[in-house]
Order: C-alpha cells, then sequence, then structure tokens
C-alpha cells in the first residue's frame, strides 16, 4: 500500500506538470520544451528557502511562483517571438540554460552536490510527514489544477487560445490580442509547474540539477502526447501510464540479466503502440 | 501471437519455478543498481557480483540462513531510487539494501532510518548518507583518497597542479578536501570543471597546457573522461595525470599509459574470472561483491536460533567490529559506518596496472 501512495504522490506531481504543459502545448498550441526550467525553479526555491531560512512549505511556494513569473515574463516576451519548431528550440535552450545555473550557480545550488534535508510541509502548526497525509496534500493540488484547467479551456479565454492555436494570425485579426493572451497563460502555466516543482522537492527531500535536464521536459512532452493534446483527462491519464508502466514491469518476473534492457523495450513498444493506434494520444483533440 | 504470448509466459513461470528453495530462514538483500541510463556499463558488473556473491552465500553448508537478493534498476534518477527504496522497505520487506553512488545513498537512508533497515552504500562522498547507525558505506572514503592524491604531489615534488573534473557530486567533494591540503603543502592550482555532457574540449586543453603545471588531477565519467583523455595522451600529457577512482570505468586503459591511478582496489583477473566477466567494465563490482558478503557474514554472526531476526543487533555488531578482509583488501570499520579499504596507487603501463 505503501509503494502505491508513493507511486501515487508521484503520479499527482506529474499529472499537475502534465496540466500544466497541456495549458500551452495543447491549448494554445506553443511547441514549449522548456518545462523542466519551470519545474527545477520551483523545487530549488523550495528547497533554498526552507533549510536556508526555516520558511513555511506554502511561503517558498508563493516564493517560487514570484520567481517562475518573473522568469516566465522575461522568456516569454523572448519566445513570443518564435513559432513552432523554432519555440521548441529556444524553449529547449531555456531549460539547457537554467540547468547549467542549477549546475554551476554553486553558492546558491549548491551546484551537484544537491540540497538534502528538504522538509515535509506543515499546516496549522500539523506537519504533512506521513505518505498518506502527502498524497492528500498532492490529491488536492491535482484536482484544484485539474479545475482550473477545465475553467480555462471552458472559458472565452480558453475558446481565445483555441483561436490562437489554430490560425494566431486570424485570431490577431479578429481583435484578439494574442501576444498578451500567450504571455498569460506561460506564466500562469510556469507558477504550476513551479507548484509541481515545490511538491516533488519537499516529498522526496532531495534534488540535485540532474531531475531538471531537457530530458525531463521530453518526459512531459511524452505524457501529453500519449494522454492526448489539449485534453485534461488525457493529461492525467499520460502521466499514469507513463509513471507506471515502468513500475508494472518491475513485477513481470523479467530475469535480471536482461530485465533493465527488456523493460525499456517493452515500455517503449507500449508508446510505439498507442502513437499507432492512438495518433492523436488516447483522449487526444487535435493533432500537431 | 498467442503462441508468443504463451511461449514467454511458459519461460517465465519456468525461471520462477527453478528459484532455489531450501528449509532456512530467508534474508532478503534488495540491491539498486543503474541498470539503465548513462551509467548502466559500470553497473553490469556489479549485478554479476551480486548474483555470485549470493550463490557463494548460498552454497556455503555453515551458513543458518538462506540469501535472497532483489535487484532493481534506478537508473541514477532520485524519483526511480524513491519507488525503489520504497519497494524494497514496503512490499518485497528485505532485510538490508544496497545503493549505488552517493546521492542514490542519501534517499536511501533516510528508508533506512524510517524501517530500520540495514543500508550499504557504494560510493565515497558520504554527506548525508551516514545518518544513523542502519547506514553504512562500504568502499575507499573520500577523505582518505583525498590525502593520497595530495601526498601523491608533495611526494613526487610536485610544485603545481590543476583539477581537471566533471561537475558533479564526487568532484566538489574531492575539491572540498583538497584545496586545504594544497594550500598546506603550498602546491599552487587551478581548477577546470566541465560538463558530463560537453563534447568539444579544445577551449579546455588549450588553458591546461597554458597553465603548465607539474600535474594534472583528472575526474570523469565516461565518455567524456575518455575524449580528454585521448586529448591529453595526444599533447603527450597523459604522464602528468593522476585519476581518483577513474580507472575503474574507462572504456579503454591503453590512453592512459603512462599516467597514475590512486584509490580504491581494482578487480583482480581472478575475481573478474570468479563472477564470469566477459567484456564488461568490472568497475567496483569487488566492492559490491564485499558488500553482499559482508551483509552476509554480518547476519551468520549474529545468528540466534528461534530468534526473530533483530537489525538493531546486526548493525551494533556492526559497529563493533574494527575490521574485516575481502577481495578488494583489509577494510577498516568506523565509528560513523565508514567502512573503507586503504587507497592504493597504481601507474598504468602497456594497458596493465602495476601497484606503486
Amino acid at each position: 500500500m505503501e509503494y502505491l501512495i508513493n507511486l501515487g504522490i508521484l503520479f499527482c506531481i506529474y499529472g499537475v506538470l502534465a496540466l500544466s504543459l497541456n495549458m500551452v502545448v495543447g491549448m494554445t498550441g506553443l511547441l514549449s520544451l522548456g518545462h523542466a526550467a519551470f519545474f527545477g525553479i520551483g523545487a530549488y526555491a523550495t528547497a533554498i528557502v526552507m533549510t536556508e531560512f526555516g520558511v513555511n512549505f506554502f511561503v517558498s511556494l508563493l516564493i517560487g511562483a514570484i520567481i517562475n513569473i518573473a522568469v516566465a515574463y522575461l522568456v516569454g516576451k523572448i519566445l513570443s517571438r518564435f513559432r513552432g519548431g523554432y519555440y521548441a528550440i529556444v524553449s529547449a535552450g531555456l531549460a539547457i540554460i537554467v540547468y547549467s545555473l542549477l549546475l554551476n550557480w554553486k553558492d546558491l545550488t549548491t551546484g551537484p552536490l544537491g540540497i538534502f534535508g528538504i522538509p515535509k510541509p506543515s499546516l496549522f502548526g500539523m506537519a504533512i510527514d506521513s505518505n498518506s497525509a502527502f498524497f492528500v496534500l498532492s490529491l488536492i493540488v491535482l484536482a484544484l489544477i485539474f479545475a482550473l484547467y477545465r475553467y480555462i479551456d471552458k472559458s472565452s479565454y480558453g475558446r481565445c487560445l483555441k483561436a490562437i492555436r489554430e490560425d494566431e494570425q486570424l485570431a490577431t485579426v479578429m481583435g484578439y490580442p494574442a501576444q498578451r493572451m500567450k504571455t498569460v497563460i506561460f506564466l500562469l502555466s510556469a507558477v504550476i509547474a513551479g507548484i509541481a516543482g515545490a511538491l516533488f522537492a519537499s516529498y522526496i527531500a532531495f534534488i540535485d540539477p540532474s531531475t531538471f535536464q531537457v530530458h525531463e521536459s521530453i518526459f512531459l512532452f511524452t505524457i501529453i502526447i500519449i494522454g492526448g493534446l489539449a485534453s485534461s483527462v488525457g493529461s492525467i491519464v499520460g502521466a499514469l501510464i507513463l509513471l507506471s508502466l515502468p513500475e508494472i514491469l518491475r513485477f513481470v518476473g523479467l530475469p535480471y540479466e536482461t530485465a533493465a534492457q527488456l523493460q525499456q523495450i517493452i515500455y517503449g513498444l507500449a508508446l510505439i503502440l498507442i502513437m499507432v493506434y492512438k495518433p492523436r494520444g488516447l483522449f487526444g483533440k487535435y493533432r500537431m | 501471437m498467442k503462441k508468443f504470448l504463451v511461449s514467454i509466459l511458459a519461460a517465465l513461470s519456468l525461471v520462477a519455478c527453478s528459484e532455489e528453495k531450501s528449509d532456512k530462514p530467508v534474508i532478503k538483500i534488495g540491491v539498486s543498481l543503474p541498470l539503465s541510463g548513462n551509467m548502466q556499463s559500470v553497473a553490469a558488473a556489479s549485478r554479476k557480483a551480486v548474483q555470485t556473491a549470493i550463490k557463494d552465500a548460498n552454497t556455503n553448508p555453515d551458513n543458518h540462513y538462506h540469501y535472497e537478493v532483489v535487484i532493481e534498476d534506478d537508473a541514477m534518477q532520485p524519483q526511480k531510487a524513491q519507488l525503489v527504496a520504497n519497494k524494497f522497505t514496503t512490499l518485497d520487506k528485505v532485510n538490508a539494501f544496497v545503493s549505488f553512488t552517493s546521492s542514490q545513498g542519501r534517499i536511501f537512508s533516510s528508508f533506512a532510518d524510517k524501517y530500520e533497515t540495514l543500508h550499504f552504500n557504494c560510493a565515497f562522498g558520504n554527506e548525508g548518507v551516514l545518518t544513523s547507525k542502519y547506514n553504512f558505506q562500504m568502499f575507499t572514503q573520500i577523505d582518505t583518497e583525498v590525502k593520497a592524491l595530495a601526498d601523491f604531489l608533495k611526494d613526487n615534488n610536485k610544485k603545481s597542479v590543476t583539477l581537471l573534473f566533471v561537475n558533479r557530486v564526487t568532484s566538489e567533494e574531492l575539491v572540498k578536501g583538497l584545496e586545504p591540503l594544497l594550500k598546506k603543502y603550498n602546491i599552487k592550482y587551478n581548477i577546470e570543471y566541465f560538463n558530463q555532457t560537453d563534447r568539444d574540449f579544445a577551449l579546455l586543453i588549450e588553458r591546461v597546457k597554458k597553465q603548465n603545471n607539474d600535474a594534472i588531477v583528472l575526474y570523469g565519467l565516461e565518455p567524456t573522461v575518455s575524449i580528454i583523455g585521448k586529448s591529453l595522451y595526444a599533447d603527450n600529457l597523459i604522464d602528468r595525470v593522476l585519476m581518483p577512482d577513474v580507472i575503474q570505468f574507462v572504456s579503454d586503459i591503453n590512453l592512459y599509459n603512462g599516467a597514475y591511478n590512486i584509490g580504491s582496489a581494482v578487480a583482480t583477473d581472478e575475481f573478474k574470472k570468479h563472477i564470469n566477466l566477459d567484456k564488461e567494465n568490472p568497475a567496483f563490482s569487488n566492492y559490491m561483491y564485499d558488500i553482499i558478503s559482508f551483509i552476509v557474514s554480518a547476519y551468520e554472526n549474529t545468528y540466534t536460533p528461534d530468534t526473530p531476526i533483530n537489525n538493531s543487533d546486526v548493525a551494533d555488531y556492526v559497529l563493533s567490529q574494527k575490521n574485516w578482509d575481502g577481495v578488494a583488501g583489509k577494510y577498516n570499520i568506523s565509528e560513523n559506518g565508514a567502512i573503507e579499504t586503504d587507497v592504493i596507487s597504481y601507474k598504468i603501463e602497456n594497458g596493465k596496472l602495476t601497484k606503486k
């Protein structure tokens, strides 16, 4: 049970990340590969302020959000000049820059040593230190972000974002402030990724830059492609599949000599099969 | 398709049925290795060493317990390590577990504290790992290696050194230990970091050449370290090179002819034959074999008939010991849980290691 709870917490964290990425990629059609950067900034902000200054987890969330807004605003301004593949390349560049900063700004981040002993959150003096309590907290966060996604999706703002996704020029001609709308959704998405980062740091209790490399962005991208672009349910199901499949394969009883490699092959094959039979992803509403 | 699935299921059930059964009480050991990802070439030999050590323990008729091993892949990722540690403690209910590298060790050590499970970490950076009496680290320790490196430089009359390090945990700890000693010995030093993902080192090598220091301490992982090694070899700088443990995982030892390796004991040919190593890199497999054998000896020595296994007693027993002999050499056991072999200096000549 404890193992499932642990898996459940990671599922909630990655579900939040997938929802936030789907806001940018699925809803707005911006090919962002820089999400690991915001995930990392949120995680490090929480880790640093909690371990260095003894700040409460929820205050650290706020600090992480402010930093992410500032970074996302600057980056969003630059990114708004690009589209399609160029947007993906520049946003991947952001992930690489942030990774390099986390690795090399040793006075602040301790570099490759990472930060360990990150405390668990506490609410009204009550420590959320058991896995079950942390799971409840993560589930609440996931539910809130899920509801927010659905709300935006159904709102007029969400419809504008979809219009931008389909034809940005036409949306601009129709009088929608496309640039501003893209910046706002990018900021919101960055803040949510930061919240996931804070949960991750507090749960694992140890972070180092290796988690926040560009391949983490690609992993998140895979989640939403498998689950389905522009789909809130797809984001959740995608996270569930990509996190639980490798764990399920641990119990298949493969011989130790080849287990790790076979697990990777089966995992890869399963993903290919999904893409062959469901090219829009499992719950996808739109194909990139 | 159906036939294919049936044959896979049949093969899997055969694997399951072929496991040895024993009347002896069982000790379960979990081993977490980076079997996929960047470090998989280093972990392959360790897996073989672990399986051989378990086999050796179970074929010893004097042993009171039957030993079972659960090997899991953590891909060197903290979130995977968290899941593996959770699986070991809550599903497999192992008596002891083994982790590889200090960053993974930090995650496992919190589980060892919580579940009172014995934890053995194979790594030499120890910050955050030895947090309670249930956590041990079996290798050469970083302080000892750092001292040996600095002493080597002093004894060989080196007045200046370039520290050419990959930007990762171990390098940070090496620098932290080396800096005060180099200052104490009046050895001038330059630090040059490179990233594991970098592939072009022309500018870096140029800087190193310009510094023209008497020695170069090179620390990195494959393939990066061999790209640098090749450049240093081409520029006739290789005989200035000292490596802390790097030779354990390089793909071509001939690149380093003339260099020195200072650190843990390298696996002997006899040991490689024993664990049936073919082309795999033997990196640290002798230490992994020793860790399993040491866990076995700890449980055997604390065995009391008809008494449930008590990990607290086993941990106390380990801490009460002074030393232990393994295939990697004689281990000294410290009160903080560090179980270390002496540092050995090797010179690399004609693709072979010679003890100095």
